[in-house]
This record gives C-alpha cells, structure tokens and sequence, in this order.
C-alpha cells in the first residue's frame, strides 16, 4: 500500500470524487497512534473505541475547514486530547465522581482491564502515572510513551515549551518515587 | 528491600491490548457513520429549505391571523356592549319612569279619592278632630279586648 503524505491526503480530500478514499487513508495512518493516545487517558479499551470514532467523525466534519497553518498530527492529536477530557469531565457528572477520585476510579479500571496484559513492573508504572495530575499525566504520556516533540506538544496542548518541560520533569519525580515507595 | 526502578528500565512497549482485528475493522466501522451523518446532512439540506418556507408562510398566516383576532374581535365585542348597554340603559330608563309615572299616579288617585271620602264621611258625622285622635286609639283595645 502506497504511504501518502498528509500534504496529498488533504488534497485528495478536497476533491469531491476522492473523500472517503482519502479520509479512509487518514484513519488508517492515525488510528493506532490517536487510539493509544486516547487509551492512556481513559484507560478502558470501550470508552477509547467511542472517543476514537467520535474523533474520527468530528474530524471527518472539520476536515474541510482544516488550514494548513499546523501539522495534521498535532490537529488530529488535539481533538483527540479535547474529545477525552470531555469524556472524563462528563463522566464525573454522571457517575457523581469526585474530582479526587477519577484517578482512583481509573486505577480500578486498569486492574480489571481485561484487555491490560502488561508485566507487573508495567502495571505499578500506569498506577504511578495515574498518580499525576491530569496535566502532567497527559505531558508524560505523550513525552515518554508517543515521543512527540515538545513543540507539537505546546500546539497540541496551548502551554509553552518551557512549562511542558518542567511539567515532564516533575512527573518523573513523583513517578520514580512512587515505584521506589511502592 | 524495594528495588529502586527507573522510567528508563521499565520500556516503552504498550501493556494494554485490543481485541482481534480491531484496527482491520475500525476504518469501516467509522465510514460508515460518517456516511449516515452525510446523508443525514444532505436529506436536511435538501427538506430544510422546503421546511424554512412551509414554516414561513404558516408563520404570516397565524401572525395574521391573530392580527385580524386582535384588531376585530375585541372592537366588535365592545362595540355590541356599548350598544346592548345603551339599549338596556334607554330601555330600562324609559320603562321605570312610565312604570313610576303610572304607578304614583295610580296611588295618588286612590288616594286623593279615599281621603275625600274620610272628609265627606267626617263632615257627615259631626265629628272632631280631638274625637278622632280618641276613637282611634281606644280602637286597638276594643280589638284586644274582643278577639
């Protein structure tokens, strides 16, 4: 299958006879990077599959209106990170969770995750990430786990270089402590 | 003794996992919905203006409608009061006065007539005023004394 760059993949959107094809193209390059993205947040391999599909269609809707003026990635990865922070605020609201305890709600979630099959090292390495505030969480995963650049991360997540750089920098603290105390 | 782990000895490799052929089928599966939204949107695309001018129209005729409810009936209804208030009031007026006129005259004729015949029958028996007032008020005790 022929690799196409995002540049010919917008393109081909743009050209009525070629949309789906290209669209679908889009969700097969992206779905596996946004769908580990999103996984890490919410942890629950169902609520990741409704978030992704919402993603991809919020996507589809926006495409058209979509310029230039960032990379695809980092605006697919944006909606991506906005779709499952409103996930995990209405969940709140529904389950009536208190702010402190979505953490602890997650940390559940993981250990009967039937679709976890880490090594107990990994297992003790989410809690301890689950252990972060929800900034510094986000900062770490996509620092450590997906490797993005700190640049694409500020436009992904509007905060400058130098506070992603401290916001990573204190996530490992806390979770080398954590597996150090724990 | 806890070992003292690092982030670097751990790895990176994923510890979650998704079920078979999820991201084989995934493409699919979001096409599809995002074709039924299409269609979605072109079917309101196409009813919507349709829609926009039914209502519209239905719009103007219940605001006018309601215009013509507003601007006639009130004035007539009123306008029917006025007129059944001022006929009741000519009507009502112009009876009680004939029903008074007559009424009182009837009343001052019998008794104008009653009293010229207490005079006449007064004069007739030669009797006083002073007799009268004696007569009349001795005769509730004749009645007492014979029941």
């Amino acid at each position: 299958m022929h690799d196409y760059s995002d540049k010919e993949l917008l393109e081909m959107f743009r050209e009525s006879d070629f949309q789906n094809f290209a669209f679908k193209q889009i969700i097969k390059k992206y779905q596996e990077r946004l769908y580990w993205h999103i996984r890490k947040i919410v942890i629950s391999h169902e609520d990741t599959d409704d978030i992704l599909q919402n993603t991809f269609i919020k996507i589809w809707k926006g495409l058209h209106q979509f310029r230039e003026d960032s990379k695809l990635y980092t605006w697919l990865y944006r909606i991506a990170t906005n779709e499952s922070l409103t996930f995990l605020k209405q969940k709140k609201k529904r389950q009536y969770i208190p702010f402190m305890e979505v953490e602890h709600h997650l940390m559940n979630t993981l250990e009967s995750d039937e679709y976890f099959n880490g090594s107990q090292i990994q297992l003790k390495l989410q809690k301890a990430i689950l252990t972060l505030p929800e900034k510094q969480r986000l900062v770490f995963n996509m620092k450590y786990f997906d490797e993005l650049k700190y640049e694409d991360m500020s436009n992904i997540l509007d905060t400058s270089v130098g506070a992603l750089k401290a916001s990573y920098h204190h996530a490992v603290k806390k979770i080398e402590k954590y597996l150090k105390d724990n | 003794m806890h070992k003292h782990y690092k982030i670097s000895d751990i790895g990176k490799q994923q510890p979650f996992k998704v079920p078979d052929n999820y991201f084989k089928d995934l493409p699919e599966r979001i096409m599809e919905r995002c074709e039924k939204k299409e269609q979605k949107r072109s079917v309101v695309q196409i009813i919507k203006p349709t829609i926009s001018l039914a209502a519209m129209f239905i719009g103007v005729a219940l605001i006018a409608y309601l215009a013509i409810q507003v601007i006639d009936q009130p004035d007539g209804e009123t306008t029917y009061q006025q007129e059944d208030i001022a006929e009741a009031e000519y009507y009502n007026q112009n009876e009680l006065m004939e029903d008074i006129n007559s009424g009182e005259s009837k009343q001052l004729k019998q008794d104008s007539e009653q009293t010229d015949q207490y005079i006449e029958y007064l004069l007739n028996e030669d009797i006083d005023y002073t007799t009268l007032i004696n007569e009349l008020e001795e005769s509730p005790k004749k009645g007492e004394d014979n029941p």
